[in-house]
């Protein structure tokens, strides 16, 4: 009884897993965006693959759109359609990690019909995974030193501030 | 000595002014981080505002009740210590962001931004808050107009000292017969033109698909690099993270205008339209621009590395300006001026970033009155030789009015395009003891001498601290226009020398 079902789970984790790698582009090798920067004649008109994060902004062009893609090495400009573009939920800034996608496309040394930037021009894009909040905490050691030096300088300059409000009480009168 | 006391409390007593006034700009950073909820950089920019209020009241308060009035030695004196001073103190809030890898780094992106040079030492710009962005371009906003200038429009408004502290700050044109109404002037101009600057370009941000909020705040960022000609961006691809040609016309259009000189600005304003086409800056810029972008497009175009002709003029010609005006805005990557743009198209950059822009402006470089004057005075001189008789030429050009080229002028200003070019070669030199290449180091330090801050790729994080230091005193050093820089510099020798002396006669 426990066997046949333990079958059953497995049987549905293999299909899951099978159906979820056929959804998906095929992607390969990556090569480091910083690589395609410093060698761009190297790779100009050939499709490469590349993992990154999405950062600042999904900038929408009619039917495409242009986001950047960072990895440790460097930042590239993706030209993607609308909605693949869609597809990307979070990108990266001070409160956030963006989504890390996988881009396979042509890259570009000067993407003549988008302005000449050296940019990957997308053929399949895939989310590897999801972006999220960052949770900053707050250290209490910089909560110490902001709240004790602006009392002290509040302090020192006690006398300078009941002037400046009785001259206001004055002005207001 | 006890004169030696006073001039050191009036020093005192004036560069406390001008801290004070620049820590109340750490206000807005502050009004930000809580509009941003952004609370780690509020407590840094919190802490950093009450250093600033004490270090700058303690200084006034050592210097209160200081006798006599600032001569022109305090006066340079004040302007090129509060640089420095100045640099060490904004640092605070850059460190404690965790961006920087060393203080020194923090240092040498905070006196970039005073002196609207633009070159970056930051780590992970793309993942840095609204408030350090804030803070950032608001540096290179203020630095362009001269932080001396803040405080003599708000905090220093009576003593005979102004105008050596202003003229010490690199800026000899007074819009006004009053230095303070002059500094109060540059504001005005510069704060109307931040409004329709940043108008435009949030206007330009929605249009490439940003959203309300962000195309706002790069809005008014990227107008305060602009304007400045400071350069600095928001992300780390610098202007080419937009992909657009309308977000570059419209950037290209403010930073052209922020190179122009005030009193230039304050002649149009009183509806002197003609001086535009009169004055021999904008002639010299026209003339400057034309010759070196039309080089590099020729031997650029015969490389054959753009596609097609448009985004060769488009690619060429933003970088082109963006050097002369000492902008240093990129829509290219760093490395593709060494792969791409050929030794003739570095050589022509170079150039263009050396020349610089107007003087009295936000701009840096040699500046386009020097050159002007440079060919009237090389004219002046053939005329003279080739001419039969004993007549006596005197060659005039047109800044504000007529004005007669005297000697006296001609030797000011090859002293300080001599000192430009010393100050270039040690650079160069410098950059090639660290192990660079030469096209590399010509580049750069080209680009550190005229306060632009294009990149070949030399300043990272990576490169010698050696090399930062040697940058950061280029980059104060050429602001300041030398003069102030070398008062300081001669003052602390002899004042080594003085206590080297005293030491020597009681051994003795």
């Amino acid at each position: 009884m426990w066997q046949s079902r333990q079958k059953k789970y497995l049987k549905g984790i293999v299909i899951a897993l099978l159906a979820c790698l056929m959804s998906m582009p095929c992607f390969g090798a990556t090569v480091k965006i910083g690589d395609l920067i410093a060698s761009p004649e190297s790779f100009d008109g050939k499709t490469v693959q590349i993992k990154g994060e999405v950062i600042g902004d999904v900038m929408h062009r009619e039917e495409h759109a242009w986001i950047n893609v960072s990895d440790e090495s460097g930042v590239i400009g993706v030209w993607l359609t609308k909605e693949e573009a869609d597809r990307i939920k979070v990108t990266g800034d001070y409160k956030h990690i963006g989504d890390v996608i996988g881009v396979a496309g042509t890259f570009h040394q000067s993407f003549s019909q988008q302005n000449g930037d050296t940019a990957i021009e997308a053929k399949q894009m895939a989310i590897v995974q999801e972006g999220s909040a960052v949770i900053r905490g707050i250290s209490d050691e910089k909560a110490f030193w902001a709240i004790g030096l602006t009392l002290l300088v509040v302090a020192l300059n006690w006398g300078r501030i009941m002037v400046w409000s009785k001259q206001k009480l004055k002005w207001k009168k | 000595m006890k004169h030696n006391k006073e001039q050191l409390k009036m020093i005192a007593y004036y560069l406390g002014k001008i801290v004070q006034g620049t820590g109340f700009l750490l206000i807005i950073p502050i009004v930000t981080a809580l509009i941003c909820t952004e609370w780690e950089p509020l407590l840094d920019f919190m802490i950093s505002f009450n250093l600033f209020m004490l270090i700058g009241g303690g200084l006034v308060w050592l210097g209160k009740g200081f006798k006599g009035s600032l001569k022109w030695m305090q006066g340079m004196l004040v302007a090129s210590l509060s640089w420095l001073v100045l640099m060490v103190l904004s640092a605070i809030p850059y460190y404690m962001s965790g961006h920087y890898l060393s203080y020194l780094d923090a240092m040498f992106d905070v006196m970039s931004g005073f002196t609207t040079t633009g070159l970056g030492l930051i780590q992970n710009l793309d993942h840095a808050s609204n408030t350090l962005n804030m803070w950032r371009h608001l540096i290179t906003f203020v630095g362009g107009q001269g932080m001396v200038v803040l405080a003599l429009s708000f905090l220093i408004t009576k003593g005979e000292g102004m105008v050596c502290m202003y003229v010490g700050e690199a800026k000899d044109e007074k819009l006004l017969p009053n230095v303070a109404d002059t500094a109060k002037a540059i504001w005005q101009i510069s704060l109307v033109y931040l409004a329709i600057g940043t108008l435009a370009l949030t206007g330009a941000g929605l249009a490439i698909g940003m959203s309300g909020e962000r195309s706002f705040l790069h809005g008014l960022w990227i107008f305060m690099g602009a304007w400045s000609t400071g350069g600095f961006a928001p992300q780390s691809q610098n202007i080419l993270y937009y992909h657009s040609a309308l977000y570059e016309c419209v950037t290209i259009v403010f930073l052209v205008i922020g190179s122009f000189n005030f009193a230039l600005h304050h002649a149009i304003w009183k509806g002197n339209r003609k001086e535009i086409y009169k004055n021999i800056e904008m002639v010299s810029f026209m003339v400057t621009l034309t010759v070196t972008t039309s080089m590099a497009l020729f031997y650029i175009g015969k490389l054959g590395v753009y596609t097609d002709a448009t985004t060769m003029f488009r690619k060429v010609f933003y970088q082109m300006v963006s050097a002369h005006t000492t902008t240093g805005f990129m829509n290219v990557y760093a490395g593709e001026f060494l792969k791409e743009w050929g030794t003739m198209g570095i050589l022509m950059i170079s150039f263009a970033m050396l020349i610089g822009g107007s003087a009295t402006s936000t701009a840096g470089g040699i500046k386009g009155i020097r050159m002007g004057i440079m060919v009237k005075a090389l004219g002046q001189n053939i005329k003279k030789l080739i001419s039969p008789s004993n007549r006596v030429y005197v060659a005039k050009y047109h800044f504000g009015g007529k004005n007669a080229l005297s000697d006296e002028l001609i030797k000011n200003t090859l002293l300080i395009v001599v000192l430009y070019l010393l100050t270039f070669l040690v650079g160069v030199t410098a950059t090639v003891m660290c192990g660079y290449g030469l096209e590399e180091a010509i580049f750069e330090s080209a680009s550190v001498t005229g306060n632009v801050g294009l990149t070949i790729g030399v300043t990272s994080p990576a490169m010698p601290d050696g090399l930062k230091v040697v940058y950061i005193v280029m980059m104060w050093a050429a602001r300041l226009e030398f003069i102030s820089a070398f008062a300081l510099v001669w003052k602390f020798v002899s004042e080594v020398k003085d206590v080297c002396g005293k030491v020597v006669k009681r051994s003795i």
